[in-house]
């Protein structure tokens, strides 16, 4: 269970943009955040990542807790063993090819069997729809094709918690399909940042939030 | 699109800011070194200049020596005095390694050399006016100094040594030295006090490791070759000495006995103006090879590597900016992130530094003590921005959408 207990967040006095947002997600469970642009739903899955720090509240994930006083160390250990990001930006290297981009978080984990790399990054790729980008760089890339890219790297460690932040915004419907799939039957939490009505109708649990609140739907 | 905008703006500043740095410096340097004696204006009424004689060597042996012994009787006063910094070359010399020419700069066994079963070696010494003597207050611990005003060539050299052969020659010891290729008899008259210095472009040179001898003047015409050309080096040597002013009208008696001698005399004496140190002089004055040359090359270097490396760093790190953002993504601490990349920056910079500067001294130009400079303030100025522009929140805002630009802020 992912609790998230009256986390506040301003960036400056003025701007407050989470105040007193709380929500809980069931494992296994795959919910969908909605709200206006600007509402602060990037914050949100920021700081249940631990990239920023909440002002005030808890994060608390089986029996780790992010608090205002975590360091940014427990942060990107929590990070780099709990949570897979989709970001809004994706964040592909350019320089590397797709195949090297999905295959990089198994790198940093340590992972040194290069056959297990290959299996692993080549069945994800067949299942996205994007085994034959695999050598391409990502600058050459459409924005739909690299949104499944980032999904891939996000998912290839297999992370409990999935976070992905409008990762449908550039792909038609089928492709759409395709990746909702991946999403319904991904094996941990998964929450999805999205405006899409077909991402949300998927969702067991959608949340909105407005006003710095989180209100279920 | 903002962003790029105001950073290309920004390294445009900083590599104009350098180049006027550069060119202000080159002015700077260049102002009041080589000087011709018409134009020469001391900012003091009092001070110390040196006569620099520019000359092609061929140009005055076999025929000029007359016309120099002239040109260095005019010159000769009270005020002019000769120390130079000639070694000999003494034929099975006794003394220990520190009394080599070139042994404080390691390269002492240069100095040694071989000839049909003799072995010289260059030993530091210097030649001193008579007057140079009592200007620098120098004091015996034992012995005795130079009897004449102006010692005369032909008999045995009496010599003083510095207070560190105490011990390796004794008074009244006789050496055999060849001085500019020509053979000279010594003998030991006195031994300087401990710390005996004179002082030289505004430093002091500690006489302890020296031999001095008097400045000798060569009174009969040369009869041989060998001799002339002993001669006109010897005394192109004399023609380069130091000249005391303690009023502006001295100054102008001698410019006026340089310029009347320039018109006798192939080549050109020009002044040199001697201020005092700095404190960045002293720093540096280790590292400084002085050279006429101008050094251009050296400076155009430094600039290109002033304004390159911000250039080149800056394309990279933009270029780095997915990587590092995905690097924050996937976990790594940011400031592991922060540190790789500042030792990967540093080192770019270390070695491209250190290779600029091996390249100046494999082709022996001078380099000047601003060029260290300028280039030590890029590598500041290049560390503060990569401290500004790799900033945690940055590189998240940029995950969220929020262009960098966005958050000026931030910068
Ligand atoms: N690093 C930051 N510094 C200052 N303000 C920020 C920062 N990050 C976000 N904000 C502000 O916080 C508010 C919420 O931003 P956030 O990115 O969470 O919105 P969002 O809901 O994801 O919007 P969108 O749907 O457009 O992506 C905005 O007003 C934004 O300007
Ligand atoms: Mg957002």
């Amino acid at each position: 269970m992912l609790q998230i207990q009256s986390i506040s967040k301003s960036f400056d006095k003025k701007n407050i943009v989470l105040d007193q947002a709380g929500m809980v997600v069931q494992d296994y469970s795959k919910v969908a955040v909605i709200g206006k642009s600007g509402c602060g739903k990037t914050t949100l899955l920021n700081i249940i990542a631990g990239l920023l720090s909440p002002d005030d509240g808890e994060i608390i994930y089986k029996d780790f807790s992010l608090t205002s006083k975590s360091n940014s160390k427990e942060r990107s250990d929590f990070r780099f063993n709990h949570v897979g990001i989709i970001p809004q930006r994706l964040c592909l290297i350019n320089e590397y090819n797709v195949f090297q981009n999905i295959a990089y978080p198994l790198r940093l984990k340590g992972v040194k069997d290069n056959k297990f790399i290959i299996d692993k990054v080549k069945d994800i790729a067949n299942r996205l729809n994007i085994a034959e980008l695999l050598n391409k760089k990502t600058s050459l890339l459409s924005t739909g094709q690299c949104q499944r890219v980032a999904l891939a790297r996000a998912i290839i460690t297999s992370p409990p918690i999935l976070l992905a932040d409008e990762p449908t915004s550039a792909l038609d419907s089928e492709t759409r399909a395709i990746v909702m799939s991946e999403f319904i039957n991904y094996p941990g939490t998964v929450i999805i940042v999205s405006h899409d009505s077909h991402v949300i109708s998927s969702c067991q649990e959608v949340f909105l939030i407005e006003d710095g609140r989180i209100t279920k739907m | 699109m903002k962003t790029m905008v105001d950073r290309k703006k920004l390294l445009i500043i900083f590599a104009l800011l350098t180049f006027l740095f550069a060119v202000f410096n080159v002015v700077f340097e260049s102002r009041g070194k080589y000087i011709s004696p018409d134009d020469y204006h001391a900012s003091n009424s009092s001070g110390w200049v040196r006569l620099n004689y520019q000359v092609n060597l061929a140009d005055l042996h076999g025929k000029k020596i007359d016309t120099l012994k002239a040109a260095y009787t005019a010159l000769s006063s009270e005020n002019y005095f000769e120390i130079h910094n000639q070694f000999v070359y003494i034929p099975f010399f006794e003394g220990k390694e520190i009394f080599l020419y070139g042994y404080e700069e390691g390269h002492a066994d240069d100095s040694i050399y071989q000839h049909e079963d003799i072995v010289f070696s260059g030993v530091k010494t210097v030649q001193l006016s008579h007057n140079a003597l009592s200007r620098f207050n120098i004091s015996l611990w034992r012995g005795e100094f130079f009897p004449d005003a102006n010692y005369q060539d032909g008999d045995m050299v009496p010599i003083l040594l510095g207070y560190e052969y105490k011990g390796v020659f004794d008074i009244g010891d006789e050496l055999e030295a060849d001085f500019i290729e020509k053979l000279l008899k010594f003998k030991v008259i006195g031994i300087l006090n401990k710390d005996s210095h004179i002082m030289m472009q505004g430093y002091p040179l500690y006489l302890d490791r020296y031999i001095v001898m008097p400045s000798i003047n060569c009174l009969y015409s040369p009869a041989t070759p060998e001799e002339d050309l002993f001669q006109v080096r010897h005394y192109v040597n004399k023609l380069e000495g130091w000249y005391e002013y303690n009023n502006s009208s001295q100054l102008k008696v001698l410019k006026n006995k340089i310029s009347a001698i320039n018109e006798t005399l192939p080549g050109r004496i020009t002044l040199l103006s001697l201020e005092r140190p700095t404190m960045i002089d002293s720093i540096f004055s280790s590292m400084i090879i002085l050279e006429q040359a101008a050094s251009w090359v050296s400076i155009l270097l430094a600039i290109l590597l002033s304004v390159l490396c911000p250039l080149i760093y800056f394309r990279l790190q933009l270029k780095n900016l997915s990587l590092l953002c995905t690097n924050v993504l996937l976990g790594i601490n940011y400031k592991n992130i922060l540190i790789k990349n500042i030792l990967l920056f540093l080192s770019i910079l270390a070695l491209s530094n250190l290779s600029v500067l091996a390249i100046l001294i494999m082709i022996g130009i001078t380099f000047t003590k601003w060029i260290l400079v300028i280039d030590t303030l890029a590598v500041t100025t290049l560390i503060l921005l990569n401290f500004l522009f790799l900033k945690e929140s940055n590189l998240i805002s940029y995950m969220g959408g929020l262009h960098l630009a966005a958050n000026t802020k931030h910068f």
